[in-house]
């Protein structure tokens, strides 16, 4: 074990030497490179430079390209996991040491422990996005094992709440929406749920986005993955460049029209990497094509008052069918009329490149190109110099806040890390767990910076974000709408409380049933269909899962917000406080606005908890006869903690009010502490 | 410093008395070497009425008496304006055309809901990377508010995929009314709250809240302070009765129609009437693949009591003329009527507007379509246009350059340029 460790931090060391252009040179060690400049620590007192790589002499920037590009992560070993308490523990003080280390350096003191209660709210939300109820406060209380902490922790981890929060963070940066472009059903539903069948398995990240970039098949016909391109249909540039944001956190789109004006990337290197996805089309199985026609013109024929109604229905199976990717990627792009810098020009053929190291290309000689397989193992290459930074960074931002990184997705090969020694080991602590994001987090949820009161003060930046304490956030519109509903339904996360509307399987059983007919088979039984049943609207009618009927379940839209919508309903309470109208990556916000405010007011909290006798929180309120537990009950409930004297005499006027609870209750939910975080 | 709360001509004011120590002449404006773009708005508002799913042109705004196949069950009917005929299903705008003007020539490249909304909306192509603001968004964001209750840009009736304050900050999206008639959302305390009570649980979670922000000194926590009190103002104003239509006169409600469009006109009218700067009503039902005529008879005629209603309750009340009044649709519909479902499908290459109030000419038609309303003839209009001339009546600037958070250069609206044979 300590042979293990020991190989682990020397193996980062680098002992050098390299030289200058104007003849000087520096011993020391290679802390952190990317294309364009270096970390150096002098070996003699530690000193560390930054500088450009283009001032040393060719060889020593041949020494820093192998530094970071060949065996950057390559040769760390996995290590087994669930982590045992020795690795876990090592892994986290060494966290808190770099952490501490900046801090001393920037003469800033840590902020202190933070209380039992204030913890256990945080890692609640922060791990399964809703606040604890009054039990799992009192579990957790008593509780006198001294590892408790981190069983918490792995508990919260593995359960299906974790689950339903990792899948709000997911969609929200991959835009999953249930209607996927310019299409009439919902599609986007069979998507939501294979993401979240991944998350409940515990898919390792770069499996998951290989799985997302190279898949093919059809959408309702075993290849939910599809979704991913779908959601981009019709717009492969912006497709690609989503990916290269997403995950590699690069920003490519400006170069989707001209040379980048910022960053060094060209239009030719865009469409290079552009040409992996071709061959997508349209998202659209070539196969079915003739089939639609077929059904399309045979509808136009039709003089029949249900000609209207046959188009409808057409719509339905043309896209419950035509959807899915039937290509392995053929590598290459033909220049349209768009591109306009000099270095090639419309008409040209190229052919896929990648725009970083590790350097791939697609062989114009090659037969087979399966551009998408090499570009799913590009962008999840432990060397690609991005793809473990970025991901190591959101999840650190997940958990504290602020990334290390700011912002999360708009790296240049300038952005260097304020703290890079500790950027640089949590990448290795990725690649040890072999991208096991929860194995991950229950690393950063264990640090004593985790456990410390959130700074108090204004940060400047979040570029210069100090990590003297974690960041105090508001809480999402999701958090705030499962805490809420969390006060209705304390089983929020249970089977009972689970709402998966059955479109999917609908749309499932109609691609089952018409994907290898001809288009005059399918319109024949659309006649035969109308015929049978002249009343029925809808095709979607006949193809209702009759043997899986969901239980209906009391109040369907008081469910976790990852059963809900997406994006939820403008005006719904979880839009209102930001949510995502999953338009745009990552487009939720938390600014504030008054509808929010209203609804906490004399809306939400008022009709559906308040005045609501069937709520759990009201019926543990009715059952609590000893009014100090009573009022005890309230907070815990509502704040997860205690109130203090103080308090309690400010309560005293509202509390001989005979609802008094009520009015209690009102009040915290409408506090600043119920909505932040801290 | 606040840039929504002064106008642009105090803010160059503002800068030559601190530049050049001169007071504020024309002269200095030159002398910043900034060009006189400031000219006199004739709108203070904007009543945007968006016809969702492709109102059709040939049975509203630009009838062919002459080409029976196009017209189908459609007839066209004289107005109130020399040589304009409408569709014989707005009898009641047709009464009111001497106070409106018509664009016939609106052509799009986009024939698919979706993409052709977002053009009209945002005056930009849709794209997968960038989400930009909408016309109600600018305005909320440029002009000072008129009312410092009310948001500056509300939209009543519409779904829940709302287009909005895109990159700028999301306070300038739209305030969503789903129903006219219910007014805004959560305005009112429990029922079985006495004032009193209220008052003190009011006060009580205030005394919390100082303390948190003690001991969390924080912008963003002294956000959600200030927001409770502009909230429990909005609540006890009596700006909100604004969005009460019960306060309204029944002869007044039953004339605009008793429906969410017509009434979502008359709730348009008292937001403008209070100070709102930017109303968007939404009709849909207007995707008449089917039965377009058995639809034009509810849909049209909810479209003509709405809008004859509003033309003439904002003329009489003197308000007709800084209020702009805009019924846009994403495409109009084809000529050519689909046999068998008798309806008309997607039609971007030609179709209409009408506009009236603001600066606008009255009883004017810019452009002419072809013979059978299939093809501009002259003076296309593009949707950036319409944009723009909207824009320039409310005294926007539509030529400065606007960069996203994300650095990119965009501009109000697009480039449009402003139809000015329509302005007064």
């Amino acid at each position: 074990m300590r042979l293990f460790i020991l190989f682990f931090f020397w193996s980062s060391l680098n002992a050098e030497t390299i030289w200058f252009n104007n003849g000087k040179s520096l011993d020391g060690e290679i802390l952190e490179a990317n294309n364009t400049h270096v970390l150096f620590a002098r070996a003699n007192d530690l000193q560390q430079f930054r500088f450009k790589a283009d001032i040393l002499t060719l060889d020593s920037q041949k020494l820093v390209e192998l530094y970071h590009n060949t065996n950057r992560y390559g040769e760390i070993p996995l290590v087994k996991t669930p982590l045992d308490d020795r690795t876990l523990q090592i892994y986290a003080n060494r966290i808190d040491q770099l952490i501490g280390d900046r801090l001393r350096k920037l003469k800033i003191r840590p902020t202190q422990k933070a209380d039992n209660y204030t913890w256990l709210r945080r890692v609640y939300l922060v791990t399964i996005g809703r606040i604890p109820n009054k039990q799992e406060i009192h579990d957790y209380i008593a509780n006198r094992d001294s590892k408790k902490k981190d069983r918490v922790i792995r508990e919260l981890l593995s359960s299906p709440g974790h689950v339903s929060q990792q899948l709000n963070w997911v969609s929200d940066i991959l835009r999953v929406k249930d209607r996927l472009d310019g299409v009439n059903i919902n599609t986007g539903g069979v998507y939501r749920e294979y993401i979240r069948q991944q998350l409940h398995n515990n898919v390792p990240w770069d499996i998951f986005v290989s799985n997302l970039i190279d898949n093919t098949g059809d959408l309702f016909g075993g290849n939910p993955a599809a979704g991913y391109y779908l959601r981009d249909r019709g717009m492969q540039q912006d497709n690609i460049a989503h990916t290269v944001q997403i995950f590699l956190g690069t920003r490519l789109e400006c170069a989707m029209c001209h040379n980048h004006p910022f960053d060094r990337w060209t239009q030719k290197e865009f469409y290079q990497m552009t040409a992996f996805t071709s061959g997508i089309g349209g998202v659209t199985i070539r196969n079915r094509r003739r089939a639609l026609q077929d059904l399309n013109r045979m509808i136009s024929r039709d003089g029949s008052p249900q000609a209207g109604k046959y188009q409808n229905w057409r719509n339905v199976v043309r896209d419950s069918i035509q959807f899915g990717v039937d290509t392995n990627g053929t590598g290459k792009i033909k220049l349209t009329d768009e591109f306009m810098e000099d270095d090639a020009k419309p008409g040209d053929m190229l052919h896929a490149e990648a725009m970083f190291t590790p350097h791939i290309y697609i062989d114009p000689k090659d037969n087979n190109p399966r551009s998408l397989t090499v570009l799913a193992k590009w962008l999840t290459d432990k060397n690609n110099p991005r793809f473990t930074t970025v991901i190591s960074n959101r999840l650190w931002k997940r958990v504290f806040g602020v990334g290390l990184i700011e912002p999360v997705d708009n790296f240049t090969d300038s952005t260097i890390p304020e703290n890079a020694d500790l950027m640089w080991f949590i990448e290795r602590i990725m690649v040890s767990l072999n991208y096991d994001m929860r194995e991950f987090q229950r690393v950063l949820l264990n640090t004593e910076l985790f456990s410390r009161q959130s700074k108090s003060t204004d940060y400047e930046s979040l570029e210069t974000y100090d990590f003297s304490g974690p960041l105090l956030r508001r809480m999402t519109g999701e958090q705030l709408w499962d805490s809420l509903v969390t006060l209705v339904y304390n089983d929020i996360d249970t089977a009972g409380r689970v709402y998966i509307q059955n479109q999917t399987a609908t749309y499932t059983n109609i691609y089952n049933k018409y994907k290898d007919w001809n288009g005059t088979a399918i319109f024949q039984d659309f006649v035969r269909i109308a015929t049978d049943n002249p009343d029925q609207r809808r095709l979607e009618d006949s193809f209702k899962d009759q043997t899986n009927k969901a239980k209906p379940i009391p109040d369907r839209g008081l469910v976790r917000s990852s059963y809900l919508p997406y994006p939820a309903p403008g005006g719904h309470l979880i839009r209102q406080f930001g949510s995502s109208d999953k338009l745009a990556i990552e487009n939720s916000n938390r600014e504030p606005n008054t509808t929010q405010v209203l609804n906490l007011l004399n809306g939400f909290v008022e009709k559906n908890i308040l005045n609501n006798k069937k709520a759990d929180f009201m019926k543990s309120m009715m059952d609590e006869t000893n009014p100090t537990k009573q009022l005890e009950d309230v907070f815990l409930s509502t704040l997860a903690r205690k109130p203090d004297s103080a308090e309690l005499k400010e309560l005293k006027t509202v509390l001989r009010d005979e609802q008094g609870f009520k009015h209690v209750a009102w009040i915290l939910l409408n506090t600043h502490e119920f909505m932040f975080i801290k | 410093m606040k840039m929504d709360e002064l106008t642009r001509r105090d803010f160059i004011t503002n800068a030559a008395k601190s530049c050049l120590g001169v007071s504020a002449i024309l002269g200095a404006q030159d002398l910043l070497g900034v060009q006189n773009k400031s000219h006199i708005p004739t709108a203070k508002s904007v009543i945007f009425l968006y016809m969702a799913g492709g109102m059709t042109h040939i049975d509203t705004f630009d009838p062919k008496p002459e080409n029976k196949d196009v017209m189908g069950e459609t007839t066209a009917i004289n107005t109130s304006a020399d040589g304009i005929q409408l569709g014989n299903w707005l009898p009641e705008t047709a009464k009111q055309m001497h106070r409106a003007s018509l664009i016939r020539t609106l052509q799009s490249n986009q024939g698919a809901h979706a993409q052709a909304n977002y053009l009209l909306h945002t005056s930009y192509q849709r794209r997968g990377t960038i989400v930009h603001p909408t016309m109600g968004a600018w305005i909320s964001k440029e002009k000072y508010k008129l009312n410092n209750t009310l948001p500056s840009n509300v939209r009543i009736n519409g779904g829940s995929d709302v287009l909005g304050a895109g990159y700028l900050e999301k306070k300038h999206g739209p305030l969503p009314l789903g129903n006219p008639n219910a007014g805004i959302q959560n305005v009112t305390m429990a029922k079985y709250v006495e004032d009193d009570m209220y008052n003190k649980r009011f006060d009580i979670a205030g005394k919390f809240n100082s303390k948190y922000l003690e001991d969390f000194p924080q912008k963003q926590i002294r956000a959600y302070t200030d927001l409770y009190d502009d909230a429990v103002r909005l609540m006890k104003s009596s700006d909100l009765e604004a969005f009460d239509l019960s306060k309204e006169d029944q002869t007044v409600r039953d004339m605009y129609g008793d429906n969410n469009f017509g009434q979502g006109c008359l709730l348009a009218r008292r937001l403008v009437e209070t100070g709102v700067r930017y109303v968007e009503v939404q009709l849909g039902g207007w995707d008449m693949h089917n039965d377009v005529f058995g639809n034009m008879a509810t849909r049209g005629n909810q479209l003509d009591l709405g809008l004859s209603s509003l033309l003439i309750d904002l003329d009489r009340r003197g308000l007709l003329s800084e209020t702009m009044v805009v019924v846009a649709s994403e495409f109009g519909r084809s000529p050519e009527v689909k046999a068998g479902r008798v309806g008309r499908d997607h039609h971007p290459s030609a179709f209409s507007a009408l506009i009236a109030g603001g600066g606008i000419k009255t009883g004017h038609v810019h452009g002419k379509s072809d013979k059978r309303a299939h093809y501009v003839d002259e003076n296309p209009v593009k949707m950036e246009d319409l944009n723009a001339t909207i824009a320039w009546a409310m005294g926007m600037d539509i030529n400065k350059t606007i960069y996203s958070p994300s650095g990119r250069p965009f501009k109000i609206a697009n480039g449009g340029d402003v139809i000015r044979d329509i302005l007064a």
